[in-house]
C-alpha cells in the first residue's frame, strides 16, 4: 500500500518543475542580455582609460574586481565585454538558425538535385574540423570580431540544415499535410503555417543551447587573436592578455574567464529547459494514459 | 444518371533500392452522382496510393482521371485549387490529419479562408458545419489531442463539407476506429451523403462495411481492380478466386 | 472445486488517483477463453495490464487482489512477476512493431527471451519456433524469423508476437486488442491461429478488444466494460443470445455482419 502513494504523488504535477525552472533561467539570461545592452551606463568606471599608476591592482572596494596592466577597471571591462561578447553569439546564433533553416526547409521540401547538391555541400563542411576551418576563414576574413562571426557562421550553418532538413521530412507527408493541401493553401502558406511552427522546437532549442557553443568560440578566436582586436573589451581576448599574469595578479583572467563560465552555463541550462518545455512527450505526460 | 468521375488507366510505379514496384496499374472506373462506391482490398493493394493519385497528391505516371468531365491530373495552381472545392478526402487517422498546433476550427477553416472568406463569416459556417457533424460548438476551440478519435474524424469530416465538395474520398476513414464509433461515423457519412447528394469512394479493406455503405464495389489486388459489380453481386457470388478469400475470411 | 487459473477479486485501478477500473471480479479457468469487450477508456486493457503487472506510469491497484494459482500477485514485484511472465502468463500487444526492437532480428530476440527462462540451445529454440508457425497452419516462419521487425506487414509482426509469447508454452495468454491493427482477412488468420493455440497447447486466453463480434466468435466467457466497471458477465451463448443489458445490445448492433446471401 505504502508504494502506491509514493507512486501518484510522484506523477502528480510534472509541469510544475519546469515552469519554475524555466523563469529561473530565463530571468539570469535576460539579465545577461540586458546588462549587454546597457553596458556603457552601468560601468562604474570608464573601460578603456589608461592610468598605469593603478596597473594590476587586487579586488578592492573602488575596483571590485581589481585592475589589468594598463590600469583599466575590470569590472567595466567584464561588464563592456558582455556587450562585444553576447551580441555576437547573439547575431552568430541568429544568422546560422535563419540560413541552416531556409536551406534545410528548400532540401527537406523541394528535394532531388538542390537538396543533394546542397548536402554535398554541408558535408563538406561537417568533415572539417570546424575550429580548424573557422581560425583558417577568420584569418582570410581578417575583419576582426565580424570575420570571426562569418566564419563561425560559415561552419555552423550545416547543422541546422541538418535539422530542419530531417524534420521536414518527418512531417511532410503527414495527412495534416496533406489537408493543407486539399485545403488550398499553396506551398509557402503551407511552409510558413504548417510546417515551420511544428518544426520549432528542436531548432528553437538547439539555437538556445548553441548560446553557450557559440559564445565560447567567438571567445576562443578572440584568444587566438582572430575575433576582437585588442582595446575593445571582449572576453575571449581579456583572458588571452591576461594569461601571462595567471600567476601573478590571477583576477585579470579570472574575471572574464568566470564571465564566460557563468553565462554559457546559464544559456546551457536555459536551452535544457526549453527542450524540455517543448518536448511534445514532455507535455502528453499531463494527460492521463488510458 | 451522370458520372462525376471517370478514372482511365491510372498508373504509378514505385522504385525500391531501384527496382520498380507497380503499385496502381491501369486502373480504369467510374462514379456517378450521388453513388457511394467501395473500394476493398487488402493493405498494400494499392488502394490508398489509387485515392491519393486521383486527389492529385501524388502524381500520376499515366492515365487520366476526369472531374465532371474536366481533366483534373496535373493541374497546378490556382487550377488545382479550384478542383479542391469540388473533391475532398477524409483520412484514416483523424487526429493526424488535424495540424498539432492548431485549433479543429482552424482547419475547418482554413479552406474558407483560402477563398477569401470574411473571419466572422467562416467562423459562423464552422460552427454550422460542425452542427452538422453532430458536434458541440466548443469543438471548434478544441486541439486534436485533447478529443476522441471519433470527435476528431467528424470534424475532419465537417472540413471536407467546408467547400460544398460534389465527391468525398474517404481513405478508411472508419478503420481506425472502436467499431461503436465506427457505426456511428458510418450513419453520418450515410445521412450527409443523402441530404447532399454527395458522390463517395469509399476506400476500405472490411467487407461488411462496404456492403452496408455502398451500391458498387471495386475489388483490388496487387494494383489491378480485379472484380467489380454491385456489392451484393461481389460479395454473395464472386467470380475471383481472390475475392472469395476475402469473403470467406470474414468472420 | 478446481482452482481459477486467474483470480481478480474486487479489484480498482487508480492513475493518478483517478479509478479507472472499478471493483472488478473475473475468474479464468485453465484452458479457458475470455473476451474483455468495451470502447476505449473503458479500462479494459487495464485490467490486463495489472494483472501482468505492466501498468502505466502513474498507475497502480488500489484495492482488492489478484491471485495466479492461488498465489497473491497484486503487489508483487518485477522479480517475482518476472518469473511468472513468459513461462506461465504471457503477452501480446496491439502493436506488435512497437513491442520488439526494432535493429535486430525476430530470430535474435527469440533466442535473448527463451535463454532468459531455460537453459536450451538456439537449435532446439529455433525449431520450436517454426513447430509453432507450423501448428499455427503458417508456412513461411523461416522467413519471419530472419526478418527485423520493420520488414515485416502488420499481420506477420503480430504472428512473430504471437509465437514469441508462445514459445514458452504460457498456461495463460493475454492478448491486447492483437488484431485491431490488421486487416479483416488477416484478423481472421490470427483469430483462427489464437484458436488453433488453445487445442494444442491448452492455453487459456484472456483477450481484450472492442469488437464484440469478435469475441462472440471465439470466447467461451464474455465480459462486457463500461466506464471502469463489469457491466455484464457470462458465457458467450448468454451473451450473444439473450443479453440483459441494453450495452451490451448497443455493442451488438454496432457490428456489420455480412449478408452472404443464399448458397
Amino acid at each position: 500500500m505504502r508504494e502506491k502513494k509514493t507512486i501518484v504523488r510522484k506523477q502528480k504535477a510534472p509541469g510544475k518543475g519546469i515552469k519554475l525552472k524555466l523563469i529561473l533561467w530565463g530571468s539570469l539570461a535576460l539579465l545577461i542580455l540586458l546588462t549587454a545592452a546597457f553596458a556603457p551606463y552601468i560601468t562604474p568606471h570608464d573601460p578603456y582609460e589608461q592610468d598605469l599608476g593603478r596597473a594590476l591592482w587586487a579586488p578592492c572596494r573602488e575596483y571590485l574586481l581589481g585592475t589589468d596592466r594598463y590600469g583599466r577597471d575590470m569590472l567595466s571591462r567584464v561588464i563592456m565585454g558582455a556587450r562585444t561578447s553576447v551580441f555576437s553569439a547573439v547575431l552568430l546564433v541568429l544568422i546560422t538558425t535563419v540560413t541552416g533553416s531556409v536551406a534545410g526547409t528548400v532540401c527537406g521540401y523541394h528535394g532531388g538535385k538542390l537538396d543533394t547538391f546542397l548536402m554535398r555541400v554541408s558535408d563538406v563542411f561537417l568533415a572539417f574540423p570546424g575550429m580548424v576551418f573557422a581560425i583558417a576563414a577568420a584569418s582570410v576574413l581578417k575583419g576582426g570580431l565580424f570575420g570571426a562571426v562569418a566564419a563561425l557562421a560559415l561552419i555552423s550553418w550545416p547543422k541546422y540544415a541538418r535539422i530542419v532538413r530531417s524534420q521536414v521530412m518527418a512531417i511532410k507527408n503527414a495527412p495534416y499535410m496533406e489537408a493543407a493541401r486539399l485545403a488550398g493553401s499553396g506551398t509557402v502558406k503551407i511552409i510558413f503555417r504548417h510546417m515551420l511552427p511544428n518544426i520549432a522546437g528542436p531548432v528553437v532549442t538547439t539555437a538556445v543551447l548553441d548560446m553557450g557553443t557559440m559564445m565560447m568560440e567567438i571567445a576562443g578566436l578572440s584568444f587566438l587573436g582572430l575575433g576582437a582586436a585588442p582595446p575593445a573589451a571582449e572576453w575571449g581576448s581579456m583572458m588571452s592578455n591576461g594569461r601571462s599574469m595567471l600567476q601573478t595578479s590571477p583576477w585579470v583572467i579570472l574575471a572574464p574567464g568566470c564571465a564566460i563560465f557563468l553565462t554559457v552555463m546559464i544559456f546551457n541550462l536555459l536551452g535544457d529547459t526549453v527542450r524540455d518545455l517543448l518536448d511534445p512527450r514532455q507535455r502528453k505526460k499531463e494527460e492521463l494514459p488510458l | 444518371m451522370e458520372k462525376i468521375l471517370e478514372v482511365k488507366n491510372l498508373r504509378k510505379t514505385f522504385y525500391k533500392n531501384r527496382s520498380p514496384f507497380p503499385a496502381v496499374e491501369d486502373v480504369s472506373f467510374h462514379l456517378m452522382k450521388g453513388e457511394c462506391l467501395g473500394l476493398v482490398g487488402e493493405s498494400g493493394c494499392g488502394k490508398s496510393t489509387a485515392a491519393r493519385l486521383i486527389a492529385g497528391l501524388l502524381e500520376a505516371d499515366r492515365g487520366s482521371v476526369g472531374l465532371e468531365g474536366e481533366e483534373i491530373l496535373g493541374q497546378k495552381g490556382k487550377k488545382k485549387r479550384d478542383v479542391y472545392t469540388k473533391l475532398q478526402m477524409v483520412f484514416q487517422t483523424p487526429q493526424d490529419s488535424f495540424d498539432p498546433r492548431r485549433t479543429l476550427g482552424d482547419g475547418i477553416m482554413e479552406s474558407m479562408r483560402n477563398r477569401g472568406m470574411k473571419k466572422d463569416r467562416a467562423r459562423e459556417r464552422m460552427y454550422r458545419l460542425l452542427e452538422q457533424v453532430e458536434l458541440d460548438r466548443s469543438f471548434g476551440d478544441r486541439y486534436p489531442y485533447e478529443v476522441s478519435g471519433g470527435e476528431c474524424q467528424r470534424a475532419a469530416i465537417a472540413r471536407a463539407l467546408a467547400v460544398d465538395p460534389l465527391l468525398v474520398i474517404c481513405d478508411e476513414a472508419t478503420s481506425a476506429l472502436d467499431v461503436t464509433v465506427q457505426a456511428q461515423i458510418v450513419e453520418l457519412l450515410k445521412r450527409l451523403q443523402r441530404e447532399r447528394k454527395l458522390s463517395l469512394l469509399f476506400i476500405c479493406h472490411d467487407l461488411a462495411l462496404v456492403q452496408h455503405m455502398c451500391q458498387r464495389v471495386l475489388v483490388m489486388y496487387q494494383g489491378k481492380i480485379i472484380e467489380q459489380g454491385t456489392a451484393d453481386e461481389v460479395i454473395q457470388r464472386p467470380r475471383e478466386a481472390y475475392t472469395r478469400t476475402l469473403v470467406d475470411s470474414v468472420l | 472445486m478446481t482452482q481459477p487459473l486467474l483470480e481478480i477479486a474486487n479489484m480498482e485501478v487508480c492513475y493518478f488517483g483517478k479509478p479507472v477500473v472499478r471493483d472488478l471480479s473475473l475468474r479464468i479457468e485453465p484452458g479457458e477463453i475470455l473476451g474483455i469487450v468495451g470502447e476505449s477508456g473503458s479500462g479494459k486493457s487495464t485490467v490486463i495490464r495489472a494483472a501482468m503487472g505492466l501498468l502505466k506510469n502513474g498507475g497502480a491497484v488500489t484495492k482488492g487482489e489478484i491471485f495466479y494459482k492461488g498465489q497473491r500477485i497484486t503487489h508483487a514485484g518485477d522479480r517475482e512477476l518476472g518469473k511468472l511472465r513468459g513461462p506461465e502468463m504471457g503477452m501480446v500487444f496491439q502493436n506488435p512493431g512497437a513491442s520488439l526492437c526494432p535493429v535486430r532480428t525476430i530470430e535474435k530476440q527469440l533466442y535473448e527471451t527463451v535463454l532468459e527462462h531455460e537453459k536450451t540451445s538456439r537449435r532446439e529454440i529455433r525449431e520450436r519456433a517454426l513447430e509453432i508457425f507450423q501448428n499455427m497452419g503458417f508456412s513461411r516462419g523461416e522467413e519471419i524469423l530472419k526478418s527485423y521487425p520493420f520488414q515485416l506487414s502488420g499481420g506477420m509482426n503480430q504472428r512473430a508476437g504471437i509465437m514469441m509469447a508462445m514459445i514458452l508454452k504460457p498456461t495463460l495468454l493475454l492478448a491486447d486488442e492483437p488484431t485491431s491493427a490488421l486487416d479483416v482477412t488477416v484478423q481472421a488468420q490470427v483469430v483462427k491461429e489464437m484458436m488453433k493455440m488453445r487445442e494444442t497447447y491448452g492455453t487459456a486466453i484472456v483477450m481484450v478488444t472492442h469488437n464484440i463480434g469478435l469475441v462472440e466468435h471465439m470466447a467461451d466467457k464474455v465480459a462486457v466494460m463500461r466506464q471502469g466497471s463489469l457491466v455484464e458477465y457470462g458465457t458467450r451463448e448468454e451473451i450473444t443470445g439473450s443479453p440483459r443489458q441494453e450495452y451490451t445490445k448497443k455493442l451488438q448492433k454496432a457490428v456489420l455482419r455480412l449478408n452472404r446471401g443464399q448458397r
